[in-house]
């Protein structure tokens, strides 16, 4: 049994919504997503900004309610949760937000932020959670004596271990990372991306990790998904990304990624043109044809799905390979 | 705390401050300060110019002008005080849960702000008054009545504005109530520019309820009350200037107290400017 299951996940976006409008203009911000995520094992998933990306995140840890589909967690259907139900699933499923600055409130110590959860659950008594919050602490790389200082006294990549030890907090098993490095310095990001990786081997996590950086994600994942328009257009392993993507677009990704040599530049001319379709009018066929260079026909009028090429290797592609 | 600190070298403020300190005390220690009984009515003095007896003079029924002044204090702090107090008791539940809970009741409830706001406030809340009837107590209901939207309307924006910030998702999906979201996370992130704004309210708080009681709405004879002093002094106005100069210097020394402090308050809660208009 995977931990978590994803099945057809839908999520749209009213725009306008005022008092005369007719509402009929829907974002198309997750468009019939399927995943699953095995235990312990960290699926990256990447594209480029407004693709659906963050939407997915606060989807599976049940922030938004979906328009659509299913979450299974252990084998649960968690999509309907609600009250007492939604509250337990919490402690199972917890986040990493992107903005170091914003995740944190000004206004409360790193104490009774990382403590926070544990009041909320009734974990002990007070003074049991305030060695736990200096035990979480430690264990993200950060000095316990500081639990009485605010979130403006540290550096960014501190107050994301801040963030870190609020989301491991109530032991979770799924920890949902919805860009955790992007606001960071790049030294600063693979202190991180470590961290990231020695939890999830403490306390055995698995890791929902989402970026636009492919090197990020590559690193610390196992498998990677990339994401288009709403839509999931590839999925494999990471160490094979390299060699065996065969989505154009994902190879388009891969050939964006800067490298150190110029002259190794050579036949990575693939380079997507123009920007990414209005997600509230998603292009008929294959959502990523218009800015394909291998289009053909079938590709604007029959939409492709997610098939397996090969074992662990699923593409949404009419050319696939 | 960088703000206080902030506010301690901000001169124009401390100034602001010690006015109001001074003009409170004087109300709390009225009876020790005040030469003569506010409400003695000594007809042989009447319209009298200023002198040792009367150092401020005495109005058209001979009764002391510096007295009524003092004793004034309290009626005009501590009536504009308790209407601040009912706006606010009004206007942050009321843009907290318009805010944070959005959707239809948001909706429902700026349409009701937004039907007041067209309306001049102090029109409003004169037409209230009027309905009620004159007294102290029915211009406090009218001003709470009308003032509240404005306080509303911008705790609301403020609310929409840390609503959106990624610790409130945080909070929820570490488990975190609602109501603890709102009085944990959102109230104390709200509430220093509604402070701000409170401050800079109350002389025109006090100024509207002095206005009011110029129109003979509010405080009733023989009440003193600066408002109704000015309005007393009026007929006399070319014989007696005193009886509307000390009055109206009162009421603006109050007014520009509290609007020196609120400045300093912004500026020391919001040093990069944003609350500015």
């Amino acid at each position: 049994m995977s931990l978590l299951e994803v099945d057809g996940l839908k999520k749209y976006y009213r725009t306008g919504g005022g008092l005369f409008s007719t509402g009929r203009e829907k974002v198309h911000a997750v468009d019939g997503i399927s995943f699953t995520l095995e235990r312990e094992e960290t699926l990256g998933l990447v594209g480029e900004s407004g693709c659906g990306k963050s939407t997915l995140a606060r989807l599976v840890a049940r922030l938004e309610e979906p328009d659509g589909g299913r979450v299974i967690f252990e084998g649960k259907d968690i999509t309907e949760l609600s009250g007492k139900k939604l509250q337990e699933l919490r402690c199972e499923i917890q986040v990493i937000f992107q903005d170091t600055y914003s995740s944190l409130n000004p206004r409360l110590t790193v104490s009774s932020i990382v403590g926070e959860p544990l009041a909320n659950f009734n974990m002990g008594t007070r003074k049991e959670q305030k060695e736990r919050v200096r035990e979480l602490l430690e264990t993200v790389g950060l000095n316990p004596e500081h639990a009485a200082r605010y979130p403006h006294e540290f550096s960014g990549g501190q107050r994301q271990r801040i963030g870190i030890a609020r989301a491991l907090a109530l032991r979770p098993k799924l920890v949902v990372c919805d860009e955790p490095v992007s606001s960071l310095d790049v030294s600063i990001q693979a202190q991180i991306l470590n961290l990231l990786k020695k939890l999830k081997q403490e306390f055995g996590l698995s890791y929902l990790f989402i970026s636009h950086d492919l090197a990020a994600v590559s690193y610390i994942s196992d498998r990677v998904a990339v994401m288009y328009l709403g839509r999931i257009v590839e999925v494999l392993k990471s160490r094979d990304l390299a060699t065996e993507a065969c989505h154009p677009y994902t190879q388009a990704l891969l050939a964006a990624v800067p490298v150190s040599d110029p002259r190794l530049r050579e036949g990575k001319e693939l380079i997507v043109k123009g920007e990414p379709p209005d997600p509230v009018n998603p292009p008929a066929g294959c959502r990523f044809h218009p800015r394909c260079p291998r289009a053909i026909e079938k590709c604007r009028s029959v939409e492709p799905v997610l098939n397996e090429v090969e074992e662990w290797h699923q593409v949404a592609c009419h050319l696939s390979c | 705390m960088s703000a206080i600190y902030r506010l301690a070298r901000d001169k124009m403020a401390l100034v602001g401050l010690g006015i109001i300190i001074v003009i409170v005390a004087v109300g709390i220690f009225a009876p020790y300060l005040a030469p003569h009984d506010p409400v003695q009515v000594d007809l042989g003095q009447k319209l009298a110019r200023p002198s040792a007896e009367y150092p401020l003079g005495t109005d058209h029924l001979g009764r002391c002008i510096l007295s009524r002044l003092i004793y004034g204090t309290r009626v005009s702090l501590s009536t504009a005080m308790l209407v601040l107090t009912v706006i606010i008791f009004i206007s942050v539940p009321a843009g907290t849960i318009s805010g944070y809970v959005g959707g239809r009741l948001d909706n429902i409830v700026m349409r009701i702000i937004d039907i007041l706001l067209a309306f001049p406030g102090l029109v409003l809340a004169l037409v209230i008054a009027g309905m009620l009837g004159p007294g102290l107590l029915n211009v406090m209901i009218a001003l709470g009545a009308v003032w509240w939207v404005g306080y509303a309307r911008i705790i609301r924006g403020m609310v929409l504005s840390v609503k959106e910030k990624e610790f409130i998702l945080a909070a929820r999906s570490c488990g975190t109530s609602h109501s603890k979201i709102i009085f944990r996370h959102i109230l104390p992130n709200v509430l220093s520019p509604v402070i701000v704004l409170a401050t800079l309210d109350m002389g025109s708080l006090i100024l509207a309820i002095s206005g009011l009681s110029f129109l003979g709405l509010g405080a009733q004879p023989p009440m003193p009350e600066w408002g109704a002093m000015l309005n007393d002094g009026r007929p006399y106005m070319q014989a007696a200037p005193h009886l509307m100069l000390f009055p109206g210097l009162a009421i603006m020394l109050v007014v520009l107290a509290f609007n020196l402090l609120g400045d300093g308050l912004r500026d020391a809660f919001d040093p990069k400017g944003t609350m500015r208009g």
